[in-house]
């Protein structure tokens, strides 16, 4: 229990230490529209409910910039299109998020949607890469060219409500497309502008709220994916349910009801809802901004819930043969029988979840430096990786992990970064050596060298090598020992 | 930038290239279902008259059900014991392939004075070289030192029957075997029409009805197809049939034929028919079968007929 202790403790001093310098006028997390106006006003201005440009951010706090106002030059930088700049100029809705600072969030189109976009094109290669193909006929094969996530989005606002609609298409898995978000919020607007609604209900496909790297755009992240926890408990970042959400004076929230199935953009793994039992996901936190140049963001997230271990049809009596003596012939003894199977009942078990998170900013001359982190400790809840299921395992399997990043804007045209995850999907894993039970380890070590440059809100080029520790290889003598799996990316990301 | 960029670059080539390299080692000649480590087997030749330190592990027991091995079989179980110091055993072929397996080693056996037992599921590779081929094992302790090796000969049986003449010079291959292989698991079937005008195919597969046992002499000179490779679109793995004549067949033309019964939803199929004759070899004596005769093709999926003609026709051959 000593790793749930020392989440509950940093959660603690999160919120007490954090509150004590909170002050108002940061919320700037998300800037909801040109609050006071019509219907009808939105309807032809509208805007997404992902944030505020850097124009429109720097009208309506005017105080304190938007964390990420300079990141890619802030205010400083040139409009992306005419359409959006107009947009801006008339303090009207192009708005992006805090979190999503360099990347241009839309283009306004007929009937008051706004249409954005991007595309990631990547080529990457793995030293587990094998000309071959494994038992089903998969390619063993991962040096290859592949568009990780090609998306449209279509946000549509009113002063009491918002709809926004995405899909994807990607190739990680084959050609696919797929619903990526699909949400219907009522707004209940916050009247200070900048601030984020009071109250935000969601339905429909929409985010998970839990901890930070879920809600983190891919879109805006620099690192290629979540870290592996991240990926291991939750295979993709949105799922179906209800979501309440928003944010008053620093502290903000967010409830979610939710099937408990997270929706992969990679094909292959179902999402139909097993089980009658939902998931309850809940974050709580802080944004404060101490010092003009400084942001703070952190919070404690939750999940519980109910997974599911499928029972097994039932089978037909059917004969076996075993050559044993391996002449490939049918001898005497090497008929058996295999009796009629009875179907078996299916299981459901529960699963938790606890984290903490954090996130800290500073902006100087050189540009942004983002230093943020997260640590969780669960309990039957990988659901993606190494997946849990203590009703085949006889027990309860426990989850830890966290990581570390760090990100250094260099101008407004280059990035660094630095990220090391380490997650353990099995805490209480034991190995045999020599007949014997001994424990064993099964973590996971990712360092994660990040470089790029980028043409600020048109264009990423990013390169980032994995290296990987782990006890998935055997040694010489048969031991579990690091596997030789390390993976690089170079990856092009290119705005519509 | 450039001084972040050479650290991080340096911090990356610090912890690249570590690791156990991990190959599903389908190229090898024997997959065991254990950790595949590239180069020569450690531990000392079993025929070095020295057997080493005593305190060096050692395989004390080296046994399987059988010792022919079929290119392609899959599932052979290989078992033994070692002496207490050993935590793993590591086996490969020792003339061929790239590198050898590496298994951890069970629980003590108490009806061997506590040595450790192990057992390994091994599947070979299609293109196992047919002839006598020691599989060689060798104990290995935590520090990683190997004691002396110990081999286990296996022959390995041609993909066309010979009788075990590959590994056994002495015996006598068939007089003649005309054979068929193709590259997908679709349904193909090997179609002969002999000098009387019998169709012999999967589902007659005789030269002659009722020749055999009652026929003396006369019934080895039979031919018989060994089987119906993807029946049903149940794939073997064999994707292969023979027209086996154990002694020379009756005078005529053979004319045959390579039928695409069913192609089971898969692409074209490269098929090659040959013929393999037993001739002798320098010694005057012994004899070695030998391919005489090949022929390569392709059957498009729309060439599918349930077996309602006869197929493609190949080649004719002659025999005296």
């Amino acid at each position: 229990m000593r790793p749930l202790h020392a989440v509950c403790t940093l959660a603690a001093c999160l919120i007490l230490g954090l509150s004590a310098v909170a002050r108002a006028d940061g919320d700037d997390l998300e800037i909801p529209a040109a609050t006071g106006v019509s219907d009808a006003a939105l309807d032809a201005a509208p805007v997404t409910d992902a944030g505020a440009s850097s124009s429109a951010a720097a009208q309506v706090s005017p105080a304190v910039p938007p964390p990420n106002a300079t990141f890619d030059g802030g205010a400083d930088a040139a409009a992306p299109d005419a359409t959006v700049a107009d947009a801006a100029a008339a303090g009207e809705g192009f708005v992006r998020a805090g979190i999503e600072p360099s990347l241009t969030s839309g283009v306004s189109g007929p009937f008051g949607l706004v249409f954005s976009g991007y595309i990631q094109g990547q080529f990457e290669t793995s030293r587990l890469s094998e000309d071959q193909v494994l038992q089903g006929q998969v390619p063993a094969n991962q040096d290859r060219f592949l568009v990780r996530r090609g998306r449209l989005r279509v946000d549509r606002n009113f002063q009491w409500a918002q709809t926004t609609l995405e899909i994807d298409g990607n190739t990680t898995r084959g050609l696919a497309f797929g619903l990526r978000r699909a949400e219907a919020s009522f707004v209940y607007r916050n009247p200070d502008k900048g601030a984020p609604p009071y109250v935000r209900v969601t339905a429909g496909l929409t985010e998970i709220p839990f901890g930070y790297e879920m809600t983190d755009s891919a879109r805006s992240r620099y690192f290629m994916e979540r870290s592996t926890g991240s990926l291991a408990l939750f295979p993709g970042e949105p799922d179906v349910g209800v979501r309440v959400s928003g944010g008053i004076s620093f502290f903000r929230y967010s409830l979610a009801y939710m099937n408990g199935e997270p929706v992969d953009d990679r094909p292959g793994r179902s999402v139909r809802d097993p089980n009658a039992a939902k998931d309850l996901i809940a974050r709580v936190g802080v944004d404060v901004a101490p010092r003009p140049a400084l942001h703070v963001t952190g919070g404690v997230s939750f999940l519980t819930g109910r997974g599911f271990h499928p029972g097994k049809d039932a089978t037909k009596a059917d004969v076996a043969w075993r050559d044993l003596n391996e002449n490939d012939v049918i001898d005497p003894g090497e008929l058996t029988a295999v009796p009629a199977a009875a179907a078996t009942p299916s299981e459901s078990f529960g699963r938790f979840a606890l984290g903490a998170d954090l996130q800290v900013s500073l902006t100087t001359r050189l540009g942004e430096t983002r230093l943020y982190g997260e640590v969780f400790a669960a309990q039957n809840a990988d659901r993606g990786l190494f997946v849990a299921d203590p009703v085949a395992s006889g027990s309860n399997v426990r989850e830890l992990g966290w990581y570390l990043g760090i990100l250094q804007e260099v101008t407004r045209y280059g990035i660094v970064g630095f990220r090391v995850d380490v997650y353990n999907p099995d805490a209480d894993l034991f190995d045999t050596r020599v007949g014997k039970r001994v424990p064993a380890s099964a973590t996971i070590r990712t360092y994660s060298p990040l470089v790029g440059i980028k043409l600020p809100d048109r264009l990423r080029v990013l390169f980032q090598y994995d290296a990987i520790v782990d006890s998935l290889g055997r040694n010489n003598v048969g031991v579990p020992s690091d596997l030789a799996n390390d993976q690089m990316t170079l990856r092009v990301q290119g705005e519509l | 930038m450039a001084w972040i960029a050479s650290t991080l670059v340096a911090i990356a080539a610090a912890v690249s290239c570590s690791g156990e390299r991990a190959t599903l080692g389908l190229e090898e000649p024997i997959r065991v279902r254990a950790t595949f480590k590239e180069g020569p087997l450690p531990g000392a030749s079993p025929t070095t008259l020295d057997g080493g330190p005593a305190a060096l592990p050692t395989v004390t027991a080296y046994e399987s059900a059988s010792t022919v091995v079929r290119p392609g079989q899959a599932g052979k179980v290989l078992s033994g014991r070692t002496t207490p110091g050993a935590v793993a055993v590591a086996v490969r072929f020792a003339d061929l392939g790239s590198g050898y397996w590496v298994l951890p080693v069970g629980g003590p056996d108490p009806q061997n004075g506590g040595e450790l037992v192990w057992q390994a599921d091994a599947d070979f590779g299609i293109g196992l070289p047919p002839g006598l081929h020691p599989l060689r094992v060798v104990a290995i302790d935590a520090l990683g030192n190997a004691g002396t090796q110990r081999d286990l000969g296996l022959c390995v049986t041609a993909a066309i029957a010979d009788n075990l003449n590959a590994c056994n010079p002495t015996r006598n291959p068939p007089a003649a075997v005309i054979s068929l292989s193709w590259d997908v698991p679709a349904d193909l079937d090997l179609v002969v029409v002999g000098p009387s005008g019998r169709v012999i195919d999967a589902k007659h597969p005789r030269t002659e009805a009722d020749a055999g046992a009652d026929a003396g002499d006369a019934g080895a000179a039979v031919g018989v197809i060994d089987r119906d490779s993807n029946a049903g679109c149940r794939a073997d793995g064999l994707a292969r049939e023979s027209l086996v004549f154990q002694r020379a067949p009756a005078t005529g033309s053979y004319f045959v034929y390579v039928n695409l019964f069913d192609a089971c939803g898969k692409g074209p199929a490269h098929f090659r028919a040959s013929l393999v004759e037993a001739q002798l070899r320098a010694d005057g004596v012994t004899q070695v079968p030998v391919e005489t005769l090949v022929r390569t093709g392709t059957l498009l999926p729309a060439e599918a007929n349930g077996g309602a003609r006869l197929g493609t026709f190949v080649f004719e051959i002659p025999f005296p």
